[in-house]
């Protein structure tokens, strides 16, 4: 496995998703059509996406990442390939040969080492 | 590093930009500035925003507010460069991946103290701003700043402004933290979408809401418990259902 990343998360996040599976926690207060998608964060700031290609965590990171009753419940999710919608996408950057299957990771508390599969 | 405000990919490379270092933040021998994350995960300074700012004053920077080293909140990547928004001077600035730093404008200028923060770019960018406290409801406003740095008031009305982002039918979507008077006030912040006709509130009841971008699968994403008791382990992501455009 190659090496592409690892985020320090700080006060921004990086939100790497090619779609999402909806929540199902509705955040407390709001309207009905905000729900919670991650939780347990520190002064949460900035946040973006990001596509790339297949990636795995570590198994500590991804035990630690995905508990059953964990609030977002969507930390290994594995999604089909969507148009960008997102201004910031990158698609056109990551060659086709290397696209055709995307994951949710959203570890936003600890260190997290992003591996692509070749 | 101390205090990333925002972060945005250039190709496969991640870039922050941080917030809460420099001498004036208590933080001697650090420097605000936007880092790169590194392939083996270290990173590396690509501009020294602090020094940027001392060497390049605004015209109109408030004396009773002022913070040598800036307080820079938001950042977007296009076409290979990196444009960030700092509210306490009032500036937008372009940042080239070789560290070459450059003002866009100077919103103090023409704007006075009206601490800029979100910025999105459709085409030009589109800059909100916070504006000062005690909160005055609908006192803020969004600026469109072309790319040569050319000012002009685009819409008002709105109040406390930490986002702005575009929808691909091309509707604008301002966050606004709180929308009582006085201060930042928790389950007040909303989400609105601007139309032809007015605006539509989308979300209500976010908790001190800081920052919104859209999901590519159509939906807002938007740091909620942004500052606030809770902050520490109690911020969170949450995902806001866009409805369909009507009545347009």
């Amino acid at each position: 496995m190659k090496v592409i990343h690892r985020t320090t998360a700080c006060a921004a996040w990086v939100l790497i998703v090619a779609s999402c599976w909806p929540a199902v926690t509705r955040a407390q207060g709001a309207s009905p059509n905000v729900t919670e998608f991650a939780t347990g964060l520190n002064n949460p700031r900035g946040l973006k996406f990001y596509r790339m290609v297949s990636f795995t965590l570590p198994r500590a990171a991804r035990e630690a990442t995905s508990p059953p009753s964990a609030p977002v419940g969507k930390s290994q999710a594995r999604l089909a390939p969507t148009p960008a919608g997102s201004p910031d996408a990158s698609r056109r950057s990551i060659p086709k040969a290397i696209e055709p299957q995307w994951q949710i990771i959203f570890h936003p508390a600890r260190p997290v080492r992003l591996s692509a599969r070749s | 590093m101390s205090g990333v405000a925002d972060v945005a990919f250039i190709g496969n490379t991640l870039y922050a930009l941080l917030a809460g270092a420099g001498c004036s933040h208590g933080l001697q021998g650090t420097t605000n500035g936007i880092i790169r994350v590194n392939a083996d995960g270290s990173t590396t300074l690509i501009a020294d925003l602090s020094a940027f700012q001392k060497a390049h004053p605004v015209a109109n920077p408030e004396p009773g507010d002022f913070e040598p080293d800036g307080t820079w909140y938001s950042m977007v990547a296009v076409r290979g460069k990196l444009y960030a928004v700092e509210p306490n001077h009032g500036e937008l600035d372009v940042v080239a991946p070789n560290g070459q730093i450059s003002r866009i404008a100077d919103i103090s200028a023409s704007q006075g103290h009206i601490v800029p923060t979100s910025v999105a770019y459709h085409g030009n960018f589109y800059v909100g701003n916070l504006n000062t406290f005690p909160i005055t409801p609908g006192s803020s406003k969004v600026l469109k700043i072309t790319p040569s740095g050319q000012i002009h008031t685009v819409d008002t009305g709105f109040t406390t402004i930490l986002g702005v982002a575009f929808d691909h039918e091309s509707f604008m979507y301002v966050l606004e933290n709180t929308t009582v008077a006085g201060m930042p006030t928790p389950f007040t912040g909303k989400v609105v979408r601007v139309k032809d006709n007015g605006v539509e509130e989308i979300a209500t009841g976010l908790f001190l809401p800081s920052a919104m971008t859209f999901g590519p699968d159509g939906a807002l994403y938007v740091s909620n418990v942004g500052f606030g008791p809770p902050a520490s382990g109690g911020g969170q992501v949450v995902r806001i259902t866009v409805p369909p455009v009507a009545g347009e």
